[in-house]
C-alpha cells in the first residue's frame, strides 16, 4: 500500500475530485491509533466504534479548515479525546448514578469482553486505571501504552509538561497500590 | 513497580472483530455522504417553515384589514342583538326593515309564475320538480 505524508493527504483533500479518496486514506493511516485510544477510555467495542465514527465524522467536516498549525496527528488526537471524554460525561450522566456506578459497569464490560485478549494481570491493570481520574487515565494510557513524549502529550491536552508528568506520577502510585490491594 | 515505567508502546489487550478495520473507512465515508445529504434537507425544511409562517402572517394580517368590506349584511338575530345594547336604535326603522324583508320573496298570490319558477331555481330546486307543478 503507498504511503502518504500528512502533508500530500491534506494537499490532495483541497481537491474536491480528490476529497473522498484522501478521507479514506487518512482514516486507513490513522483508525488503528485513535480506535485503541478511544477503547482504552471506553473499553467496550461497540462504544469505541462509535465514538471514532463520530471522530472522523468531525475531521471531515472540519480538515478543510485545518490551517496545519499543529500536526495532523495531534489535530486527530485531540478530536477523538474530546470525543471520547464527552461520551464518557454523557454515559455518566445517563445512568443517573454516581461515578462509581458507572466505573463498576465499566469494570464489567471489560471481565466479560469477547474482544479482551490480555492477561490476568492486564485485565486487573485496566480495573485499576478505571478508578483514576478520567484526566490521569488518559495521561497514564498515552504516556504507558502508546509511549507518547510530554511534549507531544502537551500538545494534544493543552496541558504544561510539568502538570503531565505530576499527573502521571501520581497515576502510577495510585496503580501500584490498587494492585497491591488486590 | 518498575515494568510500568518503561518506555514504549505496549500491548493493551483489546482485539476488533474480524475485518472491522478494513470495511471501517467505507462505513465512515457512508456516513459522511449521509450526513451531506440529510444537512440540505433540513435547510429546506427551515425555509419551508419560514416561508409559511410568512404566509400565514400575511394572510391574517389581510383578512383582519378587509374585515369591514366583507362583513355580513345584518341579520334579523344580528339587529335585534345590536338593538338590545344600543338603546338609540329607531324602533320605526327596525319594523320597515322587518317588514321589507317579507317583500323579498316573491307573491304566490299574484300568479307571478314566470317570477316563482325564477325563485325557485335559483333556490336550488329540481328542475323535473318544477315541471310536475306546472
Amino acid at each position: 500500500m503507498e504511503s502518504y505524508s500528512d502533508q500530500e493527504l491534506l494537499d490532495l483533500f483541497t481537491d474536491p475530485v480528490q476529497r473522498e479518496r484522501a478521507f479514506t486514506l487518512i482514516v486507513e493511516k490513522y483508525q488503528r491509533r485513535l480506535y485503541h485510544h478511544i477503547r482504552r477510555l471506553v473499553i467496550s467495542h461497540e462504544d469505541a466504534d462509535d465514538v471514532l465514527q463520530n471522530t472522523f465524522v468531525k475531521v471531515w467536516k472540519g480538515l478543510g479548515r485545518f490551517r496545519g498549525g499543529s500536526e495532523l496527528f495531534t489535530w486527530l488526537y485531540r478530536i477523538a479525546t474530546n470525543e471520547a471524554l464527552n461520551f464518557l460525561k454523557r454515559e455518566r450522566k445517563n445512568l443517573f448514578r454516581p461515578w462509581e456506578g458507572y466505573e463498576r459497569q465499566l469494570e464489567e464490560t471489560l471481565e466479560s469482553d469477547e474482544h479482551f485478549s490480555g492477561d490476568t494481570i492486564l485485565k486487573r491493570l485496566h480495573k485499576a486505571l478505571l478508578r483514576l481520574p478520567e484526566k490521569q487515565r488518559l495521561v497514564f494510557n498515552l504516556r504507558y501504552f502508546e509511549g507518547m513524549r510530554y511534549e507531544e502529550m502537551s500538545r494534544i491536552l493543552g496541558t504544561t509538561e510539568g502538570a503531565l508528568k505530576a499527573s502521571y506520577h501520581h497515576a502510577v502510585k495510585k496503580v501500584e497500590s490498587y494492585l497491591r490491594e488486590d | 513497580m518498575d515494568w510500568m515505567k518503561d518506555r514504549g508502546k505496549k500491548e493493551d489487550g483489546f482485539r476488533v472483530p474480524e475485518g472491522y478495520f478494513e470495511v471501517l473507512p467505507g462505513r465512515i465515508m457512508e456516513r459522511v455522504r449521509q450526513e451531506r445529504t440529510a444537512v440540505p434537507l433540513r435547510r429546506r425544511f427551515y425555509r419551508v417553515a419560514v416561508a409559511a409562517a410568512v404566509a400565514l402572517f400575511l394572510a391574517g394580517g389581510t383578512w383582519f384589514a378587509t374585515r369591514e368590506a366583507f362583513a355580513p349584511s345584518p341579520t334579523e338575530q344580528g339587529l335585534q342583538a345590536y338593538i338590545l345594547n344600543n338603546e338609540e336604535v329607531d324602533e320605526i326603522l327596525l319594523y320597515d326593515f322587518l317588514e321589507q324583508e317579507e317583500e323579498i320573496t316573491p307573491d304566490e298570490k299574484n300568479g307571478d309564475e314566470d317570477a316563482l319558477i325564477s325563485y325557485l331555481l335559483t333556490e336550488g330546486v329540481d328542475e323535473n320538480m318544477i315541471t310536475e307543478l306546472y
